[in-house]
């Protein structure tokens, strides 16, 4: 079936089929045409303040590394020595002049450049003279901290890229009083089931209420938080829209993290520095996500890595913010640990749903997805966003329809249709 | 007063017991009411800056229970069975008694083995250092600390008590 068969809409009708989430052809397909054909986040400017300070991480599949040269230039290489393809740093992150290939001893700065090539007169000297440093990737943008590179050399600006979503992102990069963030060791979670799971779910205002009730329960009880996500009595609160290149939001009041005094004490901090009615935006609550693999929620980033069509890695980051007292991030993160964590009451929860829809799939249980909810109810805006109620499918629809767009461009077998 | 090596011991055979048996009311009964149960990422870490797996005082250890003993926490839906092994027990007599040892711990979520996640048994291993307390005649847990050594790696479910 071709990429663009997969996905089918009509009016009020829309469904993905489910070979999506277990086809290894379509997997390596997304790796080529969504992962290397889209903006990528892979690191935040705050992990890398120093000349010689790196991190390695992934594109897709593609393994990068992210460093900080000697001329204070941020660079994103590719980690394979240019002689045999060895991965050239195996470290996650650290401080180093000179990556050194740990199969032949081949140097390279922390520009990237070749630095030396062991026992070069194994080579003419044209030849030696002629080998190139750690291939960088064609594309690397900034935005307020958020590093993020393109494999597209034709790619479109990554301002162009975020389009109507970057008003949504300012207002979760405004959490920060002071203007800047920082961010920590994260959260690993690894599950055993397709990277878009955990793509569709963080904006998907439906499924708080009843794969979280555990979680909303415990902190009614306890916290007397009676603001938890959900729908009282049927009445739905909040929204969501999606976005052109399938970005996508869900705000709802009540998923911030602080309560009581804590949350008028930032927000105090908040008003000092944004006034009242920008703080009351930023403190509407958003989940937003960058497509394809990149959410920002609350005091949280969180990195989709996909590895294989039914295994996917998940860095979950917390956000230190500037401008406030430290009591306000350590409650911050003691609230980000306790809900969204390795071991927390909501983060794991999702991932056992992610195996279970895994398990049916892989099954051929289902044929076809259904996300058709809300979709006769949106209102439509100029730029192609839409907007839908908190419990609409509108985000995944964005999702799917930017999906579609990149398989159906790219895709060989799209064409040969 | 000092803990024998061979009463610390007695201590946390009890407190493994609590755990491997899902009596989680009992086990949160152990602690001081200032105690914490604290799952570093990395040891040395300032807990108060950077993220540790679970750092819960005593409120959140009760809402931690709470939610695996009377709610649907699906990731403890089947509980995990585990059967943990307390060795290399150590005791340091201070001002409260610093008690170490290491912990294995082999863990089972029981039930289909074609469903994913389930019917995989893993072993756990950490190191731990626990600080006991004398509070009213009898020791109590004023800390828990556990190092697994794959704490700052990947985790698909971690939701049981440690």
């Amino acid at each position: 079936m071709s990429a663009s068969a997969l996905i089918q809409e009509t009016p009020l009708d829309f469904r993905v089929h489910a070979s999506v989430f277990t086809d290894q052809g379509i997997f390596d397909e997304e790796m080529r045409n969504i992962f290397s054909k889209t903006w990528v986040y892979v690191a935040h400017e705050s992990q890398l303040p120093n000349p010689g300070d790196y991190l390695t991480t992934y594109i897709g599949q593609l393994p990068v590394i992210v460093s900080r040269g000697d001329d204070r230039q941020l660079r994103v290489l590719l980690n394979a020595c240019r002689h045999r393809g060895n991965t050239v740093c195996r470290e996650e992150r650290g401080n180093a002049a000179i990556f050194r290939c740990s199969y032949h001893g081949w140097l390279y700065k922390n520009t990237g450049e070749l630095a030396g090539i062991s026992n070069a007169q194994g080579y003419p000297e044209d030849v030696a003279s002629g080998i190139d440093g750690l291939t960088p990737v064609p594309r690397m943008a900034i935005y307020r901290g958020l590093i993020f590179a393109s494999m597209d050399r034709q790619m479109v600006t990554l301002e162009d890229y975020l389009g109507d979503v970057k008003s949504y992102l300012d207002l979760w990069l405004d959490l920060a009083p002071g203007g800047t963030m920082r961010i920590h060791r994260p959260h690993k979670f690894d599950y055993p089931a397709n990277w878009k799971l955990q793509m569709e779910n963080g904006v998907d205002g439906y499924h708080p209420t009843y794969v979280h009730e555990s979680a909303f329960t415990t902190m009614s009880r306890f916290r007397g938080r009676t603001d938890a996500p959900g729908t009282p009595q049927g009445r739905v609160i909040g929204l969501v829209k999606g976005f052109e290149c399938g970005h996508a939001m869900l705000e709802r009041p009540g998923m911030l993290g602080l309560q009581g005094a804590l949350m008028d004490e930032y927000r105090a901090a908040l008003v000092q520095a944004y006034g009242s009615r920008r703080t009351e935006q930023i403190l509407s609550g958003h989940n937003i996500l960058i497509f394809p693999s990149l959410y920002l929620m609350d005091a949280n980033i969180r990195v989709i890595q996909p590895v294989t069509v039914d295994r996917t890695l998940v860095d979950s980051y917390f956000v230190e913010v500037s401008g406030v007292p430290d009591h306000i991030n350590t409650a911050r993160l003691r609230d980000l640990e306790f809900r969204l964590g390795t071991s927390g009451l909501i983060g794991p929860a999702d991932l056992e749903i992610f195996a279970g829809v895994q398990t049916a799939v892989r099954g051929k249980a289902s044929e076809w997805l259904l996300l058709s909810r809300g979709l006769g109810n949106e209102e439509l805006y100029p730029s192609g966003a839409r907007m839908g109620d908190a419990n609409a499918e509108t985000p995944q629809r964005a999702m799917y329809r930017a999906w579609q767009r990149l398989m159906s461009t790219h895709s060989p077998a799209a064409a040969a249709v | 007063m000092s803990l024998s090596r061979q009463d610390a011991e007695t201590f946390l055979y009890e407190e493994a017991r609590l755990l491997d048996e899902g009596r989680l009311e009992e086990w949160l009964e152990l602690f001081t009411s200032d105690g914490l149960y604290w799952l570093p990422i990395t040891d040395g870490a300032d807990p108060a800056r950077e993220p540790s797996l679970i750092y819960d005082d005593a409120a959140m250890r009760s809402q931690r229970v709470f939610a695996l003993l009377h709610t649907p926490h699906y990731p403890q839906q089947p509980p995990s069975r585990t059967v943990r092994v307390v060795s290399n027990v150590l005791v340091d007599a201070a001002d409260e008694v610093t008690v170490r040892c290491n912990v294995a711990i082999a863990e089972l979520r029981p039930g289909d083995p074609r469903q994913l996640g389930l019917a995989a048994l893993r072993t756990l291993a950490g190191r731990c250092q626990y600080r006991l307390r004398l509070v009213d005649g009898g020791w109590k847990i004023a800390l828990k600390k556990v190092l697994l050594i794959d704490s700052d790696l990947p985790q698909f479910n971690l939701t049981f008590i440690v």
